[in-house]
């Protein structure tokens, strides 16, 4: 399976991608180019259940830029950017049309656009459980809550919320509340209450730089993991802002994706600007001695894995919905790579 | 004639045992036979052979004998026959005879015995006579004295009890007279023998003679008391006094303690005056003192031996009490040469207690207390050493800001300051420390190895709390370092960078040289499993310290540079930029920021081995050159844009060396520039990579970055990574602009000519002013 090929070359520079969470049945993966001078696309890849090569499978045609794509969690065929080009943003709700054999290049149809930004989008969630049509959008000061008609209508806005002067950059909606999402503020890290539209809890200082990017527990209601500008990874529980839970070495340069794995939580994708995809394996804590397990001094290496077949910077990273060994991921100059967890570390999980 | 003999006694042998065993065996054959007619038709047939058993028929045998044999076998036998019975008939004769002669012998045996006994009974009958005379007399004396008995032991107990009370009544008396005569040992010996008369009739008949007496002997008890506790009187004759005394019941115990408590009581005035004045003397007049009380005790009160011993472990106590008072520093430390003294005459003095009173256990004491004098006395210098190099490194931590703008180099003095300190006041503790060694006092050589392992565990200790110190105050300046220091060229990076060279050289140099030092006079120990002192642990923790500090270093500075550019790419709007006339002030900043780094990292660090400037120096112009051909080749490109663009770009990077951004960084000058450098350079590139420009947004960050690239290459140990990264950085730009239209190379050129001198000037005003 490995032997086969696992690379894929989208012809401009990339920064976007994600897996097609609603599809469980294939493993697909959106990405989508930034090309400030050429049309921008999004290619759909699927990797082939015999093959296991990862192939083409289709191409759509996106209006600018895209600095921010997520995949649908109950449509298979919707999916939404965050796009800039020259001085314009936005972001929108995107329906890939149906498949005309032999038109290389078919548009997306737009369902509704999430317009009253007033700076640079920086990600849209989807709302965690189920069918749902709210979606949050976060630019550099304010999260927005979006009401969205599956009419066709415009999308309403159902609040918004500023963080003051630190700079968002990221978000998670929790899966286990769904009136909480996270979010990447500045050095630190911050949760909203949707209810309220108050921040519920906070981690000061949880990186020496910026924090790029942060992913809940998809088990533990508490945890989220986060990485910065400072090259760590780190585990929190929101209870205990005090201290991170686990703190990773990272990357050597930026660590600016962190993605837990859907089914097994000790699985955490990492990925920076120094063009690796680094593979962690963290323990969950045991109840009431998480501390004498940190110290102890025969704790292995939490790297199992690192991927350095990129030449640039990766700045997307995506499990695959259907099988929790695969993963992707895209560096700047356009190339995807597949890689799965080794045998090793699934013999460990699975023997649980 | 001897075989006639022979065959006689054969043949008297043969008859015996016939006669004997023929019977048997022939019964025996007769009752095998009798149950069968065979039986008896066989023996019948047999009777010729039967003449010698008892059931011999002569009829039968005579008729068989006939009625088988012919005649002149007959007649044979008959010659046979009367042969046989001639030689039977000689036999029995001779059978006879012998027995009979042994007959007569026992037949006269018989008769001598009967004529002795017939004497005997009128003998018996006499005895009888006189015994039973005896006894009637015996019993008739018994009977007429057994009237007078009674009396007579009556009269005896009356005398002996009379003679009792006389002596009594003459007690008192002879008490008197003894007192008179000062022979207290008479007049005790009297009053004791009296005491149980005097007990028991005390109360009644005897009452004045028991007061009298009584009163007498109050006095002498007193008089005993007085001569006991008169120092004049001579030993022998104190101890007398007191064994009367104990003799008289007195409490003897009392005595003791009143003679120890003042003894003891002046022994310890001695004492305390002896440590107070610290004169040899004093301590000499201590130790007769005691041996003269000692001895004085043991004449005097024999008995009292273990009251001694406790008396004199009270006083030891005291003793050892002051000693450690005197042994422990009040102020400043003590030396090891002044320690050894006190712990020399201490020994001495030990060891003239010890001979006078081996039980009272003054060694083991004395041991104890050198143990504890010598680990305080180790934990002390440790603790010192300790604390100095603390001190030291918390004054560097928080430096006076005019010393730190007096001296030019700050960092190294201290630097070498605390590396001295660790280093020579290692030493010398150590030194310390072994003189007490070699000096052999005598209580140190029972458990040398403990004080070896001691001393090891001392470094040990002292090592490892230093790491976790530096840690502590590493993690103290970096979150110091987060907020609120902004300064150019303040101290908590240099610091951090200063812990890791201190680490690197306590790893590298400081512990093995202890490690030696430690070898040359402390082998052996090792009590536990393993040996106290583990050079390797510590090394290994030092060298994981040197590497986080370093680590941490980088980090801090890098993250400055980082947040500088970050400030200048994402303040303007680029994408209404201004045609750029100069290179932007945060390149300068950038600048001063490399150089106060580079002031403090040439401070810390060693040069490092890859300092290529000077080879790259004569070559510059060339280097120039092949810049602006590579320019060229961008903007070529760059203009030629397309979708092949991508590809050229990819094609390019294969020929161009593949550089190793991010390495392990080295405590090496130029290796931990770089590391900030590199760091810095990236960011730049990730952050221009996130912005859109405009055409002359591209041409400033080109400007910066030419302008970057002489100076950054000058405190780099690798031209090629800057050149690379700076080129990278410029890719970007162009990546990200809609018209990526570089500047003309010449105007490039110029401006950051001109930018240049300007820079020099200023800098030569600076230094000037």
């Amino acid at each position: 399976m490995q032997g086969s090929q696992n690379t894929y070359g989208v012809k401009y520079q990339a920064r976007c991608i994600a897996a097609v969470v609603a599809d469980t049945q294939r493993t697909r993966f959106l990405v989508g180019t930034l090309s400030l001078r050429e049309e921008n696309e999004i290619h759909l890849l699927q990797i082939g259940d015999k093959t296991g090569a990862l192939a083409f499978d289709g191409l759509y045609t996106h209006p600018s830029e895209i600095w921010g794509l997520s995949a649908c969690p109950f449509d298979v065929s919707i999916l939404s950017t965050v796009y800039a080009s020259a001085g314009e943003f936005g972001a929108a709700i995107w329906k890939l049309p149906e498949r005309a054999r032999g038109a290389a290049n078919t548009p997306l149809q737009k369902l509704a656009s999430l317009d009253g930004h007033t700076q640079r989008i920086k990600c849209t969630l989807w709302f965690p459980k189920g069918k749902h049509h709210q979606i949050v959008s976060i630019d550099a000061e304010n999260l927005y809550v979006w009401d969205l008609d599956p009419s066709g209508k415009p999308a309403k806005e159902l609040g918004r919320v500023s963080s003051g002067l630190q700079q968002m950059a990221g978000g998670c909606w929790s899966p286990h509340d769904v009136d909480i999402v996270a979010t990447a503020c500045g050095t630190s890290l911050k949760c909203w209450d949707l209810r309220t539209m108050r921040e519920a809890s906070t981690v000061d200082q949880a990186h020496a730089g910026q924090v790029r990017d942060l992913d809940y527990n998809p088990k533990r209601q508490h945890t989220i993991v986060t990485s910065g500008d400072d090259s760590k990874v780190r585990v929190w529980d929101l209870r205990m802002s005090g201290m991170p839970l686990s703190e990773l070495p990272g990357h050597a340069h930026w660590t600016l994706r962190v993605q837990y794995n859907r089914r097994y939580e000790e699985l955490i994708l990492s990925a920076g600007t120094d063009a690796m995809v680094n593979l962690w394996y963290v323990p969950p804590p045991a109840e009431g001695k998480s501390k004498s397990s940190l110290s102890s001094p025969k704790i292995s290496d939490p790297l199992v894995r690192s991927h350095h077949e990129h030449e640039d910077s990766i700045y997307g990273i995506a499990w695959s919905a259907r099988d929790p060994w695969v993963f992707a991921s895209l560096s700047y100059d356009g190339n995807v790579y597949i890689d799965y967890v080794t045998q090793a570390v699934r013999k460990k999980l699975t023997s649980k | 004639m001897a075989e006639d003999l022979d065959e006689k006694a054969r043949r008297v042998r043969e008859l015996l045992s016939s006669f004997y065993k023929s019977d048997e065996s022939d019964s025996g054959d007769f009752d095998l036979d009798a149950p069968g007619d065979g039986g008896v038709s066989a023996r019948r047939r047999d009777t010729l052979l039967q003449i010698n058993t008892k059931g011999f028929e002569p009829e039968r045998y005579m008729a068989s004998l006939v009625r088988k044999t012919n005649l002149p076998t007959l007649l044979k036998k008959h010659v046979e026959v009367a042969a046989e019975i001639k030689n039977l008939d000689s036999d029995m004769q001779m059978l006879v005879y012998e027995n009979y002669n042994k007959f007569i012998s026992a037949t006269d045996t018989i008769k001598v015995m009967k004529d002795n006994v017939a004497g005997m009974e009128s003998n018996m009958q006499q005895l009888l006579e006189k015994v039973t005379a005896v006894r009637t007399k015996s019993d008739n004396i018994n009977a007429s004295l057994f009237e007078r008995r009674g009396r007579i032991e009556e009269l005896n107990g009356t005398r002996s009890l009379l003679r009792k009370v006389q002596f009594v009544f003459d007690l008192p008396k002879r008490l008197r007279k003894c007192l008179k005569e000062g022979d207290y040992a008479q007049a005790v010996k009297f009053y004791v023998g009296a005491s149980p008369v005097l007990e028991t009739y005390g109360s009644s008949s005897f009452r004045t003679c028991k007061q009298e007496s009584e009163e007498v002997i109050a006095t002498i008890s007193k008089r005993l008391q007085a001569k006991f506790l008169a120092d004049s009187e001579p030993l022998p004759g104190r101890a007398e006094a007191v064994a009367l005394l104990q003799q008289l019941k007195f409490p003897v115990d009392v005595l003791m303690d009143g003679f120890l408590t003042s003894n003891m009581k002046h022994l310890l005035e001695l004492q305390t005056l002896s440590h107070k004045s610290k004169s040899p003397d004093d301590a000499k007049k201590f130790i007769t003192e005691f041996t003269q009380t000692a001895t004085a005790f043991r004449s005097i009160f024999p008995t009292g031996e273990s009251r001694l011993n406790e008396a004199a472990k009270d006083l030891l106590d005291k003793y050892f009490a002051n000693v450690n008072v005197s042994l422990q520093p009040e102020a400043g430390s003590l030396s090891a040469a002044e320690l050894i003294s006190l712990l020399k005459s201490l020994s001495a003095d030990v060891a003239k207690m010890h001979e006078v009173m081996p039980e009272a256990g003054f060694i083991d004491g004395a041991i104890q207390a050198v143990e504890s004098a010598v680990k305080q006395h180790v934990n002390h210098k440790f603790k010192v050493l300790y604390a100095q190099v603390t001190g030291a490194l918390s004054d560097i931590h928080s430096p006076k800001q005019e010393q730190a703008k007096d001296q030019q180099k700050p960092l190294l003095l201290s630097l070498e300051n605390v590396q001295n300190l660790i280093v020579n006041g290692g030493l010398e503790v150590l030194k310390d420390l072994t003189q007490l060694l070699d000096d052999s006092v005598d209580f140190l050589v029972s458990w040398r190895d403990a004080y070896i392992d001691l001393v090891q565990g001392g470094f040990q200790e002292f090592f490892g709390s230093l790491v976790d110190h530096f840690i502590s105050l590493s993690l103290a300046s970096a979150t110091q370092g987060e907020g609120s220091d902004q300064r150019l060229g303040s101290p908590a990076p240099g610091f951090v960078l200063l812990l890791s060279r201190l680490s690197t050289f306590i790893e590298q140099e400081g512990v093995p040289r202890i490690t030696e030092a430690v070898g040359d006079s402390f082998i052996g120990g090792s009590l536990g499993d393993r040996p106290a002192f583990l050079p390797s642990e510590i090394c290994r923790a030092f060298r994981a310290a040197a590497e986080k500090f370093l680590r941490q270093f980088i980090d801090v500075r890098s993250r400055k540079l980082s947040i500088m550019i970050c400030k200048s790419i994402t303040t303007p709007n680029w994408l209404q930029y201004k045609e750029p006339r100069d290179v932007r002030m945060f390149a300068d900043l950038l600048l001063d920021e490399v150089k106060g780094m580079e002031g403090e990292v040439k401070q810390v660090l060693e040069p490092g081995k890859s300092h290529r400037r000077s080879d790259s120096a004569g070559s510059s112009s060339s280097t120039r050159s092949s810049n602006t051909t590579r320019g060229d080749s961008r903007s070529s490109r760059l203009n030629n844009r397309g979708k092949t663009h991508l590809l050229e770009r990819d094609v390019a990077k294969l020929f161009k060396q593949r550089v190793e951004i991010f390495t392990r960084p080295e405590l090496t000058q130029a290796s931990v520039i770089s590391m900030v450098v590199k760091i810095a350079l990236k960011s730049f590139q990730e952050y221009v990579r996130l912005e859109t420009f405009s055409r002359c947004g591209f041409q400033q960050i080109q400007l910066d970055t030419q302008y970057l690239r002489d100076p950054l290459r000058e405190v780099v140990d690798d031209d090629n990574v800057v050149d690379f990264l700076l080129d990278e950085v410029c890719a970007a730009a162009a990546e990200r602009c809609t018209d990526p239209t570089p500047l003309e190379q010449a105007v490039l050129d110029k401006i950051v000519h001109t930018k240049r001198e300007k820079r020099l000037d200023d800098e030569a005003t600076k230094v000037f002013i």
